[in-house]
């Protein structure tokens, strides 16, 4: 049935096809471009934030065995599967001959850090024999030091060889202000057991490529051991990066859904232009089957190439990101990975496959004598059960498909519902506007010709108002979710974070250290709070050591003691889950609770809690409950009181710091003339999770406003499908005396009525999905980013207005004869 | 007495791939007020391109035309439509009937765009007084090509225009249909005083007319 002939007759034809198939090319492209390069910044950001995320941790994993090292055996054995680095982390006074400084040291082994790269300057000159020590910046800035300077910590000499610029895995280790590295090896020559309760036993593991054994398999007898793997970082974060690249793939699966659009939009022009060519074909004795073969082919060949084209560009442009977007979010060094071409050029099969079977159906309808006679009668493209029935059978395979490959199964398939609803949705509403038009009674010409064409197009008008309606359901779904995330993720920027606190301020320093800190920068933000300290004995007088266990998640809460403090207001950024603020009538001790910690501890508003305050047992009744955020950094407590009693007891304050921009803060004189003061400096980790939450921001920011444009020029296209016909129709109009504005203002009017109810439906339709989306999938707040989603809509009825302007002017403006000869 | 049409002149040329391609040459002619004028000439000799230039489709390449007492070669395209629309009919070889229009709807058409009273009554006498009366309603698709091709004549005289330019008119007919085509295009232009351009090959129609117009490789050969 197909010999050696025939393929070369389709190839032949193929590339004398090379002007009709230029044409949609680009809409196949397109189509192919959104996927493919969603696909390719999907991984490459993926990749990035996953590097990120290890970074701050240090490894993949970090187990902590707290006082004292995991045993040997267990050591061996993570040392078979992975690469581990040991560390030590430790609490302790540096001295140099007149001053001391309270720090946090990290001892590390040989092979620290495992991943990211430790700066230190000058470059690394510690010497073997010695005991050398690394200090950040600060602590040589306070303590004078120079390098091969002596500093001593307990009674050990230590070189001071460098100064910290950057090191890798700071998560965690930064919450105590100033620190310094020394070698593990300098440890022997420390007493370990009076370096006092903060002494930790860390170690940083990275996965072997090779061996993908689950480290916590591996370690599940271990109860005392924490691990923490990468992906759970700190809270905020960790939600941030997984739900966007939850949302990452969400939007993959939405541009599928414009591809899928776009490539059927194209395919149906396609066949539409070649009508002529395969009626005469089948004149001439080509058989039914043979025809639907030359067309298939030629289909595919250009798939294949437009796909593999596409996927070359989509990583060109990726790996040059960076360079426009001045950031390392994206992977320089992305590769054609053979896998990926051959999943995208299968997955834009299974769409092709899906339309393939109602649209080669068409061309059964193609033969030369209806073709004469129909002249330039519209395409009649309904589908019939059968096309609905293998259309839907093979929807189901790509859904299932895409719904199993998918880390998020479930919802993925709720998308693809979304999207059928969608279908459906619009495909009811183009027929109730085909309806509602013809009502439409009127003597006005304009108007009557617009019924007419309205009526006489439908079915290229369904099809329109599908593309349109699911694809700006999608692109406003699209933008309202990356805008809902893109504002939780500028919330959870530190921009307010301070750079230092300060402890241990007290009553009598209170004003000085106020005049201070104006005196060093005048225009700094500062927020002081008076704190005091106590320790929770007793929940509704019971012992708390008996009714808390030490793996309760919030055991910390009773573990020693807690600094606390009473303001009249909420803090700004806390706000009350369950509960009433202040009781000021009372002159009792009332306590505000860190939700999350009465939560483990299953506590009820009115419980009892014994608070051990500079040794006097008070017992206070919990009235309210706080949603505290931690990971904003500025100033929060887990326990208030009221300040009716707070003023009654003894307190110092407690202050955060943030100088202005750009200006340098001497900070020695300060604390030379507050010696009682310890501060620590919180700039370095505030700075690496914004740079972190920043990569995230742009890179949603970026990926949904390209899927957004894509989407917009792809329903765009729709519209291309139907002017061919248009075209002739509208010379005829011409030549019997409408003028060419006349007959575009048709044209426009006509657009408006099909696009404007079908935008404003979708928005209405994607405004409720996304609330949906973003509220019970995501958990995130959402936001509704009225004013820019007005701005898209005018902006695409502009463009589209501009687009029908300019390619019908040109038609009608021309000279009519020529253009009739070569309709 | 005043000339509907007149032509000086006129020549049309296309360039071809830097080559120059003479379709018409040196056309002069001049057209009354209720005359009728045959052209006739071989195929391809230029008949339907003077025809085109006539009824304003396409630009004269040189010489002078006008129409009543408007410069055609000089007046903007708007302006020409906005004539054409009232005063001129059309009849082309390929019919150019509205697809999507039914029959009916097509000869209504340049009655409402001119704003005519009672566009459908007129229509449908036209109509039937070319033997459609009972195809108004159908599609172009659903007529042979002769009842198209009186559809189109239907159309173009549907609006009552000074002239009536008809490329082949009875091309498609039987020669029954075709003298009852062409006994309705004669009348209509004695009856109402119009001009009438008819191409055609048939001589014998030819000679109906009052002044018959050979055009020979783009150029006037015989004008009696
Ligand atoms: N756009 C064009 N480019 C080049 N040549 C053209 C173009 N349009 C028409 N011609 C040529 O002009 C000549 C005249 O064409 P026209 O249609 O006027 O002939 P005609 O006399 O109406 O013929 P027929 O009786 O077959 O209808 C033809 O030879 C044709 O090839
Ligand atoms: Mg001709």
């Amino acid at each position: 049935m197909i010999d050696k002939t025939f393929i070369f007759i389709c190839l032949k034809d193929f590339f004398r096809n090379k002007k009709k198939l230029s044409k949609i090319f680009f809409t196949f492209f397109l189509s192919l471009f959104v996927f493919s390069s969603v696909l390719v910044l999907e991984s490459s950001i993926k990749q990035e934030l996953n590097k990120s995320s290890v970074m701050l941790l240090g490894g993949d994993f970090e187990i902590t065995s707290g006082k004292n090292p995991i045993q040997k055996v267990i050591l061996e054995k993570i040392k078979k599967n992975f690469q581990i680095s040991e560390i030590i982390e430790f609490n302790t006074i540096i001295r140099n001959e007149s001053e001391s400084l309270p720090i946090r040291v990290k001892a590390f082994d040989e092979n620290y850090p495992l991943v990211g790269e430790l700066k230190i300057t000058p470059e690394k000159v510690m010497k073997n024999n010695e005991n050398n020590i690394y200090v950040n910046k600060n602590t040589g800035f306070i303590l004078d030091l120079k390098i091969n300077q002596k500093v001593k910590i307990q009674d050990t000499f230590f070189v001071v060889s460098g100064f910290i610029e950057d090191l890798p895995d700071l998560n965690n280790f930064f919450s105590y202000g100033d620190f310094a590295l020394i070698q593990k090896k300098s440890m022997n020559s420390l007493d370990l057991n009076n370096l006092g309760s903060f002494l930790q036993h860390k170690y940083k593991v990275v996965k072997n490529q090779k061996n993908d054994q689950s480290l916590k398999n591996l370690l599940k007898e271990e109860k005392n051991l924490k691990i923490r793997s990468s992906n759970d970082l700190n809270e905020q974060l960790s939600k941030n990066s997984n739900n966007f690249i939850f949302f990452l793939s969400i939007v993959s699966i939405c541009s599928l859904l414009i591809s899928g659009i776009g490539l059927y939009n194209s395919l149906l022009s396609f066949i539409n232009s070649n009508r002529l060519q395969i009626s005469i074909y089948k004149s001439l004795g080509i058989s039914k089957f043979r025809v639907k073969v030359l067309m298939i082919f030629q289909i595919i060949l250009m798939l294949v190439f437009s796909s593999l084209f596409s996927y070359l560009l989509s990583i060109l442009t990726v790996n040059n990101l960076n360079k426009i977007f001045d950031t390392d979010l994206f992977s320089s060094k992305y590769k054609f990975s053979f896998f990926q071409y051959f999943a995208i050029l299968s997955l834009s099969l299974i769409i092709l496959m899906t339309f393939l079977f109602p649209i080669t159906k068409l061309l059964d309808k193609f033969n030369i004598s209806d073709l004469l006679k129909k002249n330039r009668q519209n395409l009649e493209f309904s589908f019939d059960k059968h096309s609905i029935l293998i259309c839907s059978f093979f929807l189901t395979i790509f859904i299932s498909i895409t719904s199993i490959i998918s880390s998020k199964t479930y919802e993925t398939f709720l998308i693809f519902i979304f999207f059928i609803i969608c279908l459906v949705l619009f495909f009811y509403f183009s027929k109730f506007q085909n309806y509602l038009i013809y009502f439409l009674n009127t003597n006005n010409i304009t108007l009557r010709i617009i019924k007419k064409n309205i009526k006489n197009f439908s079915n290229f008008n369904s099809i329109i108002s599908i593309s349109m309606g699911v694809g700006f359901s999608i692109v406003f779904f699209i933008f309202i979710s990356s805008s809902s995330i893109n504002s939780q993720i500028n919330k959870s920027m530190l921009n307010f974070a301070p750079d230092y606190f300060f402890v241990g301020i007290q009553k009598e320093d209170y004003k000085k250290f106020k005049y201070a800190i104006n005196e060093l920068d005048e225009n700094a933000k500062n927020k002081i709070v008076k704190i005091s300290s106590a320790r929770v004995t007793k929940i509704n007088d019971l012992a708390v050591e008996k009714i808390i266990s030490k793996q309760n998640d919030s055991f910390w809460f009773i573990n020693g003691e807690r600094r606390i403090s009473w303001q009249e207001k909420i803090p700004e950024n806390n706000y009350l889950t369950k509960g009433k603020w202040w009781d000021k009538e009372s002159k009792n001790l009332q306590l505000s609770i860190d939700d999350k910690v009465a939560h483990n501890f299953k506590l009820n508003l009115g419980d009892k809690l014994t608070l051990n305050i500079a040794g006097r047992n008070v017992v206070g009744e919990i009235i309210n409950f706080r949603k505290v955020d931690y990971t904003d950094m500025t100033i929060n407590f887990a326990i208030l009181i009221n300040p009716q009693y707070g003023n009654k007891i003894p307190f110092e304050h407690l202050a955060s710091i943030k100088f202005s921009e750009n200006k340098k803060i001497n900070l020695k004189g300060l604390i030379d003339s507050f010696p009682n003061i310890t501060y620590f400096d919180l700039r370095i980790i505030v700075k690496k999770t914004n740079d972190f939450l920043n990569k995230v921001f742009l890179g949603g920011g970026l990926i949904s406003s390209f899927v957004i444009f894509i989407g917009l020029l792809v329903v765009c296209s729709s519209f291309k499908l139907i002017e061919s016909f248009k075209n002739y129709q509208n010379m005829i109009f011409k030549i019997l005396g409408l003028k060419p504005k006349h007959i575009i203002r048709i044209l426009l009017i006509e657009v408006f009525l099909i696009s404007i109810p079908i935008i404003v439906s979708s928005l209405l339709l994607s405004t409720v999905v996304s609330y949906v989306f973003i509220n019970y999938i995501i958990g995130f707040e959402w936001h509704y980013p009225a004013t820019t989603i007005l701005l898209i809509s005018l902006t695409f009825l502009i463009s589209l207005t501009t687009v029908i302007f300019i390619s019908n002017f040109k038609n009608l403006t021309k000279n009519t004869y020529s253009q009739l000869r070569r309709l | 007495m005043g000339y509907l049409f007149s032509l000086k002149n006129i020549s049309l040329h296309y360039m071809l791939k830097q080559e120059k391609i003479n379709i018409l040459n040196n056309i002069s002619l001049k057209i009354k007020k209720n005359e009728r004028v045959s052209i006739i000439g071989e195929s391809g000799s230029g008949k339907t391109s003077l025809l085109m230039i006539m009824a304003g489709l396409q630009r004269a390449s040189g010489g002078l035309m006008t129409f009543e007492n408007y410069n055609f070669t000089k007046i903007s395209e708007e302006q020409i439509i906005e004539i054409r629309k009232s005063k001129i009919g059309m009849i082309f070889q390929d019919f150019y009937l509205l697809p999507n229009y039914s029959a009916l709807e097509n000869v209504m058409f340049p009655l409402e765009i001119n704003k005519l009273i009672n566009p459908k009554k007129k229509a449908i006498a036209i109509l039937e007084e070319l033997g459609l009366g009972k195809k108004i309603n159908n599609l172009p698709s659903e007529l042979s090509g002769g009842e198209q091709q009186r559809v189109a004549i239907a159309r173009s005289i549907s609006f009552n225009p000074e002239i009536i330019l008809a490329d082949e008119p009875t091309g498609n007919l039987d020669a029954k249909n075709s003298s009852i085509v062409i006994k309705i295009l004669f009348d209509y232009s004695k009856r109402y005083q119009k001009s009438l351009v008819l191409v055609t090959h048939d001589e014998n129609l030819a000679k109906k007319s009052d002044k018959i117009i050979k055009i020979k490789d783009g150029e006037i050969e015989d004008n009696d």
